[in-house]
């Protein structure tokens, strides 16, 4: 274990009727560049808020930098914000909003002038100083906003969704940047969003959020290859999700036997015949024959395929129990070998099958 | 900024009644006033149009400047007071969840349905000496002799606040009630106490609507003279009640006109004065 900057220590909130936060827990080491992952309502705002002080928990500890804050005020805590709307003070230019905390701290106003123009230098807005934030840009009162967040060298920034308002191609490179400006102060991030392509660009660590509970804490990569449950699958990148029981062992693959057909996974650790299981598969690991390969295949038909950008989507449709299921695979390309209403066969590695949602599997930041 | 509309013809036809109104109704008064204000008084109770500059002159007898500046003293005096009260009030309004503060807002808003003569009058049968609150007090010993609350500068001052609050009230609720709280938030985030995001984010961006306020009760209590009639005892002349002398009593038009006319020009300074910081309240610069 590295350095703990940040230790939450099952974490609970309920407003009104609803849990916002389940108890988590979690580590968050120093210099991390860690996202919280979750559709809306998830709890990742009130998290953030509850890390920065201006909610506090029902349960829980926070612990920052070894001390216990839990019950401190948000100015007694070396964390800062930067809010969604951005929240500049519109009676203040640039530079008194960026200088807001040195002036609070009493620093000398040549002091606080010359490390203003050094903030505004490293978020690119040199020569701003004297505008008011209503002159400016999202883009630029975003930066604005960074700036502000950053000035006195915080423990912890906080990000609830900051791009949420900017247009794509903006947002892109304000990822860039924003993980470049983190590499180079070494600062910890917790950033909020919904956007798992963002979520993807940038972080160390993901953590995967919904309805209040950690779901998956890991790197991208591990989020991606292996999610741990058909939440986290489902969430980031496109799986297909299967449920199914142990029809048989063999090697390192499993039998798994759906409802009508019986398709490959691999075989995890401690599984047994006659086990349920929730069998997560990637598109893209999907492989489409126009006979029945030796094995195990799934039939179906082609329903629909379209191009988006360099990878190809089909949608086919399986056969079960409750109606037809719909598969998706894609692959890089432009042109299918497949027209719609073509039968075809789906197989995949038994690896690609992954396990989720297995009972007495690990579901990080679950405590009862 | 929105350009100015070309003044064509239908333009200025469908303007009309409004041009029709403020010149019966405000322009003709005020320049009648005016002009009053330079002439004569006529032996019996009429004026005479003779050009003259004696009732400005006489304003600098000490015995009016006096009124003038106790006028002033009481003006500011009710307008910091009902700051004080206003302010927090239409403060903890603004955070009440939304129901409640309609049921606030209404209570606010009750006492001008009644007249507010009648309502000085409340204020007097539960002021004198046998009046509601005097008894009481001596019910429960807490005085021995009735107090004298009523007839006092003590009791001017409440009338006017009381007159007047809901004017400090209002525009303070309003601009309060516009606040976009995450600012406050934002403030605490980078280390301000409670008091100092108060001051430097809460404040300044509600000192519009304090200034309007300010504005509002300013302004009128300095014309009130019923209030210092019926809770003062007419015993502290203020310049209401010597506009209000001169005219319907000592009938010295042209006096009580000029006397108009200073209170008038006073109105105006402290509404530029307003007009003025509310431009430079926008921005805050940092040197």
């Amino acid at each position: 274990m590295g350095d703990v900057i940040l230790q939450l220590d099952g974490i609970a909130k309920r407003f009104d009727e609803t849990d916002a936060l389940r108890g988590i827990s979690l580590d968050v080491e120093r210099g991390e560049f860690i996202t919280f992952l979750g559709p809306s309502g998830c709890g990742k705002t009130t998290m953030l808020r509850i890390i920065s002080g201006l909610e506090h928990p029902d349960r829980g500890r926070v612990i920052l930098q070894g001390q216990d804050v839990t019950d401190t005020e948000p100015n007694q805590r070396n964390v800062h914000t930067v809010f969604q709307n951005y929240a500049l003070f519109p009676h203040m230019n640039v530079a008194a909003n960026i200088g807001y905390s040195l002036k609070l701290q009493g620093v000398k106003k040549q002091e606080i002038r010359e490390r203003v123009e050094a903030m505004l230098e490293l978020v690119q807005l040199p020569g701003f100083a004297k505008r008011t934030p209503q002159k400016l840009s999202g883009g630029q009162r975003q930066r604005v906003a960074i700036a502000r967040a950053l000035i006195d060298n915080p423990d912890l920034l906080l990000l609830d969704e900051p791009l949420g308002a900017l247009d794509l191609q903006l947002r892109r490179q304000m990822q860039t940047e924003l993980k470049r400006l983190q590499k180079r102060l070494g600062i910890t991030f917790l950033y909020i969003t919904h956007d798992q392509e963002e979520a993807m660009n940038m972080s160390d660590r993901i953590v995967v959020m919904n309805e209040g509970t950690f779901e998956q804490i890991g790197t991208p990569a591990e989020i991606y290859e292996r999610p741990a449950t058909s939440f986290a699958a489902q969430f980031i990148g496109t799986a297909n999700i299967f449920h199914g029981r142990v029809e048989q062992l063999q090697g390192d693959a499993a039998q798994i036997l759906t409802d009508e057909q019986m398709i490959l996974a691999e075989r995890a650790e401690g599984l047994a015949p006659q086990e349920p299981v929730t069998v997560a598969v990637r598109g893209e690991k999907i492989r489409l024959h126009r006979q029945p390969q030796p094995g195990f295949t799934l039939a179906g038909v082609v329903r629909e395929h379209h191009y988006s950008g360099g990878i190809l989507r089909m949608i086919i449709g399986v056969p079960g129990s409750g109606g037809e299921q719909e598969v998706v695979a894609s692959h890089q390309g432009m042109e299918s070998a497949f027209q719609v209403g073509d039968a075809v066969y789906l197989d995949w590695e038994p690896a690609a099958g992954i396990l989720v949602d297995r009972k007495g599997a690990r579901r990080n930041g679950e405590k009862a | 900024m929105e350009k100015r509309r070309r003044h064509d013809g239908s333009f200025f036809l469908a303007m009309l009644p409004l041009y029709v109104t403020t010149l019966v109704f405000v322009l003709l008064p005020v320049l009648y006033v005016v002009a009053l204000s330079f002439m004569k008084r006529d032996a019996t109770w009429g004026v005479t149009s003779e050009f003259t500059l004696e009732n400005y002159i006489r304003l600098w007898d000490p015995i009016y400047l006096k009124v003038l500046l106790d006028s002033l003293k009481i003006a500011v005096k009710t307008t910091l007071l009902a700051l004080a009260i206003g302010y927090p009030f239409a403060y903890c309004m603004a955070k009440l969840p939304p129901r409640k503060r309609g049921i606030v807002m209404v209570l606010v808003i009750v006492p001008f349905w009644t007249n507010a003569l009648v309502r000085i009058y409340g204020w007097m049968i539960l002021l004198r000496a046998n009046g509601v609150v005097n008894t009481l007090l001596l019910e429960i010993g807490i005085v021995d002799v009735p107090l004298k609350l009523l007839y006092t500068d003590g009791a001017v001052l409440l009338g006017m606040v009381y007159s007047l609050l809901p004017f400090m009230i209002l525009p303070s609720y309003t601009s309060i009630e516009k606040m976009d709280w995450s600012l406050v938030e934002a403030a605490r985030d980078l280390g301000a106490g409670k008091m100092r995001a108060f001051l430097t984010v809460t404040l300044r961006l509600t000192l519009p609507g304090i200034l309007s306020g300010c504005v509002l009760v300013f302004v009128p209590s300095m014309g009130l003279f019923f209030i210092s009639d019926l809770l003062g005892g007419g015993k502290e002349v203020l310049m209401g009640n010597l506009i209000q002398n001169q005219i319907l009593t000592a009938r010295n038009w042209p006096f009580g006109a000029a006397l108009s006319v200073v209170m008038m020009l006073m109105t105006l300074l402290f509404l530029f004065v307003y007009r003025k910081s509310t431009k430079q309240s926008q921005p805050e610069g940092m040197a």
